[in-house]
């Protein structure tokens, strides 16, 4: 099990949780988060995400689609069945050219989402968005 | 009896020997795979988080105006200490760093765009991975041949441009095919007019990769498969001819219609008549109602059925004469054509189907029957 916490900022109302399986893009989105004043916790399946998604509350969620265990969707439904989840919001991470993915995620409650390959700055900049947006 | 005894005792005894020394063997090779294993991913680690904090380091602005050079110094700073570290590394081990960093800046460039990605592929080129993948082109295994082809192409490496196109050649379809998805992510659509030029006898999986790259950019591609419809190699022209069908775009109609009407090769011929029947514009209905009334059973089949997709009233003559005087193949499709023309056509099958006899009234009966059912 893998769960790294970073603590830069240790108010909860700036909490981000990452959910991705790919050890080096969750480093960096890790680190690009932390430089942006974030606290961050990252974990790499969709079991994790939903009991860490559950246990923290964190402000918001950024959730890549394809991860084992659980997908992104599968977590995402599960967040939103959930009353005490269904509010947070969640950033989707999505593979390139899947627009079936991002309608079915936006359609089931996901606040946005990001296509990779993308630039971190533009990744900082929506999670900024994101959380203005939902008073995170 | 003794010696018989000595001697299974001695048998026994190898056996068991060989059996015991075998099982450590396998144990301790597995125990240093399982070692290098972890040893792999240690490194694979190590070398995410020293990049993901090299990619994402504050290098000063730089005005509009400064020449290139100064950016790549301020990226040439960032990554001196890493070079400095792998340096350092003994010799037999560095081997392994250098694969699981040049792993780690493969799966970065995946997933990474703007700046980050640009900073990326100076990297690439300062740790000197794009020779050494270049190299990796001429190896004598096919999937390192593909996996650098791969690389090359991931981290936009513009210098290897050349050696790709030199891999368009290769024996593998792998290699070519990797070459191909490298060759257009870095020079655009453009470069179809070189891959089209370099490419021959396309297996199946190249011109399958070939078309996801073309169904892509659709309209684009257009011009490039016009013109390579002039390629000595068949397989270039069937691959092209089936894309201007399938993308449905009319400037595609004139070239395959001098196609269908002059290449020397009648399959080819074939394929681009039955194209027009997709594109289905009606400036090629006289060149098809022209073929179907022809001498070659193969052109005139495949005409028929284009006039058939494309429901031509004007070819109710011409598909009335294929409809009796052709064989029964010939008949079943030219009736088809026929139903698709509207009233005219079903009238000539009504009439055929009250007035003929044998294979060509059950076959008007037949598509009466499909098309009213």
């Amino acid at each position: 099990m893998c769960v790294s916490t970073v603590s830069v900022a240790p108010s909860m109302e700036s909490l981000i949780l990452i959910a991705e399986d790919q050890q080096h893009i969750r480093k960096l989105i890790e680190y690009k988060l932390t430089n942006s004043g974030y606290a961050v916790v990252a974990v790499e399946d969709g079991s994790q995400a939903l009991a860490k998604a559950r246990e923290l509350k964190p402000a918001l969620i950024l959730l890549d689609i394809m991860m084992p265990l659980m997908t992104g969707f599968e977590v995402l439904s599960a967040l939103k069945q959930d009353p005490a989840t269904k509010r947070i919001p969640v950033l989707l991470v999505t593979a390139q050219s899947k627009e079936e993915e991002v309608l079915k995620g936006l359609e089931m409650g996901a606040e946005d989402y990001i296509t990779k390959p993308f630039s971190p700055n533009e990744l900082a900049a929506r999670v900024k968005k994101v959380l203005m947006r939902t008073g995170g | 009896m003794r010696l018989e005894l000595l001697i299974v005792l001695t048998l026994t005894a190898a056996a068991t020997f060989i059996v015991v020394v075998t099982s450590i063997g396998l144990v301790i090779h597995k125990a240093a795979n399982a070692r290098k294993l972890r040893q792999r991913q240690r490194l694979y680690t190590h070398y995410s988080e020293r990049f993901a904090e090299i990619l994402l380091s504050d290098v000063p602005l730089i005005s509009p105006g400064s020449r290139t050079t100064t950016l790549f110094k301020q990226y040439e700073s960032l990554i001196t200490p890493l070079k400095r570290e792998l340096e350092q590394v003994p010799g037999r081990l560095r081997a392994m760093h250098r694969d699981m960093l040049r792993q780690v800046m493969v799966d970065f460039a995946k997933d990474l765009s703007g700046e980050t990605a640009d900073r990326l592929v100076y990297f690439f080129y300062s740790l000197q991975f794009v020779d050494e993948q270049i190299m990796l082109l001429h190896h004598r295994n096919w999937w390192v041949r593909a996996q650098a082809a791969r690389d090359l192409g991931l981290l936009r490496t513009r210098r290897a441009l050349a050696a790709l196109t030199a891999a368009l050649e290769d024996p593998h379809p792998d290699v070519r095919e990797q070459a191909i998805k490298a060759i257009v992510t870095m020079a655009g659509m453009e470069s179809l007019r070189t891959i089209f030029r370099f490419l021959h006898t396309m297996t199946t999986w190249t011109a399958v990769e070939l078309s996801v790259v073309v169904m892509q950019r659709k309209e684009q591609a257009v011009p490039y498969l016009i013109e390579a419809l002039d390629t000595k190699d068949e397989s270039v022209v069937l691959f092209c001819i089936e894309m201007l069908a399938e993308i449905g775009f009319i400037s595609a109609v004139e070239p395959l219609r001098r196609l269908a009407a002059e290449y020397p090769n009648t399959a080819i011929r074939a394929k681009a008549i039955e194209a027009l029947g997709r594109l289905g514009d009606e400036r090629s209905e006289a060149f098809l109602v022209k073929i179907a009334g022809g001498r070659n059973p193969h052109l005139r089949f495949k005409s028929i059925e284009a006039l058939g997709r494309m429901g031509v009233p004007r070819a109710v003559p011409v598909l009335k004469r294929r409809l009796l005087d052709g064989r029964l193949p010939e008949k079943i499709v030219a009736a088809r054509a026929l139903a698709g023309t509207g009233t005219a056509g079903q009238r000539v099958l009504e009439q055929l189907a009250a007035s003929e006899k044998g294979t060509t009234r059950a076959v008007c009966e037949q598509v009466l029957e499909e098309s009213t059912g």
